[in-house]
């Protein structure tokens, strides 16, 4: 009996982690279940996303944290999965040495499977053998699989003759970007871009076509300043950071909601990078647009 | 056409111009190194190309392809509360920055937009200009603190005790015996501040060159200098060894062995001064002159500016036998200095009825600078009977220096001494005029010149009419000349022409010329020096007698030691009859060499090898001088010198060599003082050793068993490796301290994969090692599924978006010849298998067959075979199929009621029935049985011949199924 509490215990605990902490997962570094009977229950790994700056011919070392605050003993399986982009810029993965700028097959984790009894952690050490011919960025996600390591967690049940095994289990994705010191290129251009302007139920909305030419993935941050046609500021707004892949392209967003006297306008949009061995990059792009009367339209209406 | 001529002279006009400027730029071009130079080159190529037309047509395309793609931002670095102004030329509208809590902006004066960080961050400024609007990237610091140490740092304490000790060595050459010198000072602070000081200067000769020599030198040690001494603010005490200076008109520049004290500042007698003691005029120690002396000075008057000391001195010389007396001498000093421009002092020394006196003044106003001194010291004073003096004494003096421009200083000075025996001896004095100008010009950096004239006048100071007199004139002129050539070379060149005559025979008795040129090329580590020194000189006769008085007859010589000048002057024209066989020793000369000094790690190397030739001493001579010294220092505290000399003669003189070796070890240094001659020896140094090994079970650990890598490159510091034997093993040796020890491998990441860092930071005590070990793998790996071939095609590329089917066992078994184990696995639910850390090789993937589900079989074979690369994965599917198959009947249905009746109804026989490729022949009662059937939807079709056909349409499921009574009626 008890036996099978535990077991339901840390299935309870599994289902709300992954349906309510998937999704974060990859920027809180933790799942933690928000309530409930299971939120003392939590399955943990950090730290979940890398940007390291690598030296070619050498080893770069992370060390994983897996925490078990759940009461089953839990075994982590340790592996590798490759990490790119397809050509609708959604995330794909795929077996070790498969994808683009693959960095799988250098690593080594150690060990590549460790039981966390409950509530404690564990570590394991990922070292990663960055070769000498290695130039520009690498990607590669450690991947925890947590399967309950206790044998009788495993509910077994007979019928009819046949035998069916249940084993539920959670895999943690982390995310490893390495750029190494010395060998990156970096080129980021903006191909093209658009203002949309104000409506009376539309903010400003400033789009832009980015191409990361570089060698490397590029954080790209943003910003601009609205000047009217004689020069004076209108306005001015921050734009979120977007990571850009290796040769990837994609639209950089932005919307303003403060709204404009009918005229010609400028927007004067940058956006910037960091540079591994150098000083960050800015660009400069000039979109210019005419603005309505936002009050006449809504008014006519 | 027309135009040809005013280009050609626009062509001609810039030839010139180039050329101009070549010339102008020429020091500067000739001074570049190879890599400046280039880089130089390279600007002005690109110079040219960028101004050319077709790189002018280019541009704007360049220009606005670069303008579509963004412009690059200027950067702007400040620090918090900073501030940077940017200029524009027109007038600016607006400066806007994005983050106002990053930076701010401010326009000043319409045309300059000044930021100021606020808050560290990174923010946007634009500025709008009537004309254009500029982006700039704002990165703010924050303000550089003042530099804290984290750690506790120890009180500062300064060394309690510190000092010197020297050991030199020479090993006996040239017949004479081995010396032994010792060279000691010590000093040790009190915390109250008293310093104990003491030292010492021995020296011992000794061995078998001792024996040998007609006259034995002193046995035992000597002691050149005993000091033992204390400091305070009270003032100095020291019992041995001091220096005294007491007055220019007495014992000045004495070394006083017996106690000596000088009340300091904090002490009530300040400035007094006791001392009692034998004393001697320098520490050289052939001079006679040397007594014993007692006394004490007291201050008199200290108001600041004017200072005067009273006191009393006793004298008594050791060396009776010469005559001078010693006695009581009453001395007094005044001293007055109202500014450091001005400054008067005056003396007056009063002994034996007689009264010496001294005063000096020192003055500087505007662009001169002037002194001058008058001194008269009695013939009887007991000072002279210590060596002070060589008798009475007169002197006047004066100088004048004058420095209107940086470039141009000259100076002046005139300088007479008059001399008086002391009344015990009939010596006949000699006085003394020397007039002395010169004048030295920096012309540029690096370049000096001066010139000087020197004009010097001996003369007898005839007491008597029947005395005989004595003139000796000397006029030199030096002319210096210093150059620097560029960075690391620097020449300087001195000729000097002396002329002596007596003017009292009207003969020009001597006369020299000596040139010296020397060129020294230095560098950060050394430098070397090439030298060239000629010298023509003839001296007088009697000035090779006053240097070797042996040349003279036994009876002449004593005459001559009794009173030189006076000898001289009577046999002055009788000499080359006293002296027939003697030749003027040097008549000319010339030697050319180079010495240099290089450093290389913690060792100075010196040395020097010199040519001479010429007529030395009435011979012809040649001989070379070769000497070298090496300097080891083995610590901050330990030093040992090693030097040695070799004359080879050619001529006349026979070689000689000395050897010197010396240790110097310095009281509290860093090191601790201790004498580390571990160091020299290599006992301060430690090993790092290690291995390099196959990290069989990726755990990180230098288990048995796990072999070792060889030929592997592993690096100390940067600098120094060492190269995995068979065994994977390495063995560095390193000084004791922090080390990093690095794996440097090409193949690192390529085909091995490291499992522990490849840097690691250890630290290295003296004579003990520190193990290390680098686990490496190269394994690769296998891994695919098992899936459901629902579509039966029997290869991977139908894999996709089937089902896995689970509990089937999968074994990776090495090929013939490749040991290893044979590994297996049962695939889980979904069909996944991996084997991880496979050893590169061949392999076959197999299926046991007996653990698949029922009604599941294999395509073709239950093996396949691969080959696990390095670093590499292989992905291997293996496809299975499940058991579909469709059973029925074809007949024509007499009765019509769409069942088979024997009696009524007549099976067909011999009808193709098919689906999805499979297909059959109904039996004799129109059964049949089709297998193997991909699942999804299926058309069974039967045909007749000529061509009637029936078919139906079954839907098979993914897993095993049996269709069966499936009518096909016609």
């Amino acid at each position: 009996m008890s036996s099978k509490r535990i077991f339901i215990a840390v299935t309870c605990a599994l289902l709300v982690a992954l349906f309510s902490g998937q999704a974060r997962a990859q920027q809180t570094a933790a799942v933690a279940p928000p309530a409930g009977p299971a939120a003392a229950s939590a399955l943990g790994i950090a730290p979940i996303s890398i940007d390291a700056k690598v030296k070619r011919g050498s080893t770069y070392t992370q060390t994983y944290t897996l925490s078990n605050n759940t009461p089953a003993r839990l075994r982590f399986r340790c592996s590798v999965s490759d990490y790119w982009y397809d050509e609708q810029n959604r995330r794909v993965t795929d077996r070790p040495g498969t994808l683009p700028r693959s960095a799988s097959t250098w690593v080594q984790l150690t060990p590549s499977e460790v039981v966390v009894e409950p509530n404690s952690s564990a570590s394991v050490k990922a070292v990663v053998s960055v070769p000498l011919s290695a130039a520009g960025g690498y990607y590669t996600m450690p991947v925890f699989e947590a399967t309950p390591d206790d044998a009788t967690a495993m509910y077994t049940t007979g019928s009819g003759g046949t035998t069916a095994t249940a084993s539920i289990g959670f895999g943690f994705r982390g995310l490893i970007m390495l750029t190494t010191e010395d060998a990156a290129e970096y080129n980021v251009e903006i191909m093209d871009g658009g203002v949309r302007p104000p409506t009376a139920s539309a903010p400003l909305e400033l789009s832009l076509d980015v191409r990361n030419r570089s060698t490397t993935h590029a954080r790209v941050r943003g910003s601009f300043v609205i000047l009217d046609s004689s020069g004076a500021p209108a306005g001015r707004g921050r734009i979120q950071e977007k990571r850009f892949m290796p040769g990837q392209r994609g639209e950089y967003k932005a919307e303003w909601a403060g709204a404009l006297a009918a005229g010609r306008y400028t927007a004067v949009v940058t956006l910037s990078y960091d540079r591994v061995g150098m000083e960050p990059a800015t660009l400069v792009y000039e979109l210019p647009f005419e603005a309505r009367d936002v009050s006449a339209s809504a008014a006519n209406r | 056409m027309r135009e040809r001529p005013a280009r050609r002279l626009l062509a001609s006009r810039s030839c010139v111009r180039l050329l101009c400027l070549a010339a102008l730029l020429w020091p500067t071009l000739a001074a570049l190194s190879p890599s400046e130079a280039a880089s130089v080159a390279a600007a002005f190529v690109k110079g040219v190309v960028s101004r050319s037309p077709f790189a002018q047509a280019l541009l704007p395309a360049r220009d606005a392809a670069a303008e579509r793609r963004g412009k690059y931002a200027q950067r702007i670095k400040l620090t918090v509360r900073g501030s940077h102004g940017i200029f524009f030329y027109e007038p600016v509208v607006s400066a806007t920055v994005v983050d106002s809590q990053t930076a701010s902006a401010e326009i000043r004066d319409g045309h300059t937009v000044f930021v100021t960080g606020l808050a560290p961050g990174e923010t946007i400024l634009v500025v709008s200009t009537s004309e254009s609007r500029t982006a700039y990237a704002v990165e703010v610091a924050r303000q550089p603190a003042a530099r804290k140490s984290t750690t506790p740092q120890p009180a500062e304490r300064p060394e309690s005790y510190a000092g010197t000790y020297s050991l030199t060595f020479s090993p006996p050459s040239g017949g004479g015996p081995s010396l032994l010198r010792h060279t000691f000072d010590f000093s040790r602070k009190y915390d109250d501040g008293r310093v104990l000081r003491a030292g010492a200067d021995l020296s011992q000769l000794f061995g078998r060159g001792l024996r040998e020599f007609g006259r034995p030198f002193d046995l035992g040690v000597g002691a050149n200098r005993l000091t033992l001494g204390f400091d305070s603010a009270a003032g100095t005490l020291d019992l041995l060894d001091s220096d005294l200076n007491l007055s220019p008109l007495g014992p000045n520049g004495f070394r006083l062995r017996g106690p000596h004290l000088v009340a300091g500042g904090a002490s009530p007698l300040r400035g007094a001064e006791l001392f009692a003691g034998v004393a001697r005029p320098s520490p050289a120690f052939f001079d006679g002159g040397e007594g014993r002396l007692a006394g004490v000075l007291v201050p008199v008057v200290d108001r600041g500016a004017l200072q005067a000391r009273a006191g009393v001195v006793w004298v008594s010389p050791r060396r009776e036998s010469r005559g001078e007396r010693g006695g009581l001498v009453l001395q007094m000093d005044v001293r007055y200095k109202p500014s450091e421009q001005l400054s008067a002092e005056a003396e007056a020394a009063y002994a034996n009825g007689g009264l010496s006196l001294r005063g000096r003044f020192d003055a500087e106003a505007a662009d001169f600078k002037v002194y001058g001194e008058a001194m008269k010291v009695d013939k009887d004073s007991p000072y002279v009977s210590i060596g002070a003096q060589p008798g009475g004494r007169a002197l006047t003096s004066f100088g004048l220096r004058w420095q209107r421009w940086q470039r141009l200083t000259v100076s002046a000075s005139f300088r007479r001494t008059t001399t008086e025996s002391p009344s015990a001896l009939r010596r006949t004095p000699l006085n003394s005029a020397m007039l002395f100008a010169s004048a030295a010009f920096r012309a540029a950096r690096g370049t000096r010149f001066s010139f000087s004239l020197t004009r010097q006048q001996l003369e007898t100071n005839a007491r008597a009419a029947s005395d005989f007199t004595w003139h000796l004139q000397t006029t030199a002129a030096t002319f210096k000349y210093s150059q620097r050539l560029g960075r690391r070379w620097l020449n300087d060149f001195e000729a000097r022409l002396t002329s002596n005559t007596e003017t009292e025979a009207g003969a020009q008795v001597g006369r020299g010329l000596q040139i010296r040129e020397q060129l020294r090329f230095n560098w950060r580590g050394g430098s070397v020096t090439g030298y060239l020194n000629r010298l023509e000189n003839s001296p007088s006769l009697a000035g090779l007698l006053i240097r070797n008085p042996a040349l003279l007859p036994e009876a002449a010589r004593e005459a001559f030691e009794a009173d030189p000048v006076r000898f001289l002057i009577t046999n002055r024209y009788l000499l080359p009859q006293l002296v027939p066989d003697a030749e003027l020793p040097l008549t000319r000369g010339s030697e050319v060499g180079a010495r240099f000094q290089t450093s290389y790690s913690r060792f100075d190397f010196n040395g020097e090898a010199r040519y001479g030739a010429g007529e030395f001493s009435a011979q012809e001579r040649r001989d070379l001088f070769v000497t070298a010294g090496v300097t080891a220092r083995l610590d901050a505290a330990n030093t040992i010198q090693v030097s040695g000399s070799r004359l080879f003669g050619h001529e006349g003189v026979g070689g000689q060599t000395a050897f010197t070796v010396s240790f110097f070890h310095r009281f509290g240094a860093a090191s601790g003082g201790g004498m580390s001659l571990a160091k020299l020896l290599g006992l301060d140094r430690g090993h790092v050793r290690g291995r390099v090994f196959f990290d069989l079970n990726t755990d990180g650990q230098d288990d048995a068993g796990e072999p070792g890598v060889a030929g592997l490159r592993v690096v100390l510091d940067g600098n120094r490796s060492a190269t995995t034997d068979a065994g994977g093993n390495f063995d560095l040796v390193a000084s004791a301290g922090e080390h990093t020890i690095a794996l440097d491998s090409e193949r690192l990441g390529v085909q091995f994969r490291a499992g522990s860092p490849t840097e690691q930071r250890v630290y290295v005590a003296a004579r003990e090692s520190v193990r290390l070990a680098f686990g490496l793998n190269d394994f690769g790996f296998v891994s695919g599924r098992v899936f459901n071939d629902l579509s039966l095609v029997g290869n991977q590329a139908s894999a996709d978006n089937t089902p896995g089917v689970g509990g089937v066992l999968v074994r990776l078994r090495p090929a013939a010849g490749f040991n290893g184990p044979v590994l297996s696995q049962t695939v889980g639910a979904g069909g996944e298998y991996e084997f991880r850390n496979v050893p590169p090789g061949s392999y076959t993937l197999e299926v046991d067959p007996a653990t698949l589900p029922a009604d599941f079989r294999l395509h073709a074979g239950a093996s396949w075979p691969l080959t696990v690369s390095p670093l590499r994965g292989v992905f291997a599917s293996v496809p299975v199929a499940a058991q579909r198959a469709v059973a029925g009947r074809v007949f024509i249905d007499g009765d019509g009621d769409g069942s088979f009746d024997p009696q009524r109804d007549g099976a067909l026989a011999g009808i193709r029935v098919s689906a999805a490729g499979v297909e059959t022949l109904t039996t004799a009662d129109g059964s049949y049985l089709l297998r193997n059937l991909p699942a999804g939807r299926v058309v069974v079709r039967a045909v007749r011949v000529g061509g009637d056909s029936r078919e139906v349409t079954v839907e098979l499921g993914a897993g095993p199924s049996f269709v069966r009574n499936l009518k096909l009626i016609f």
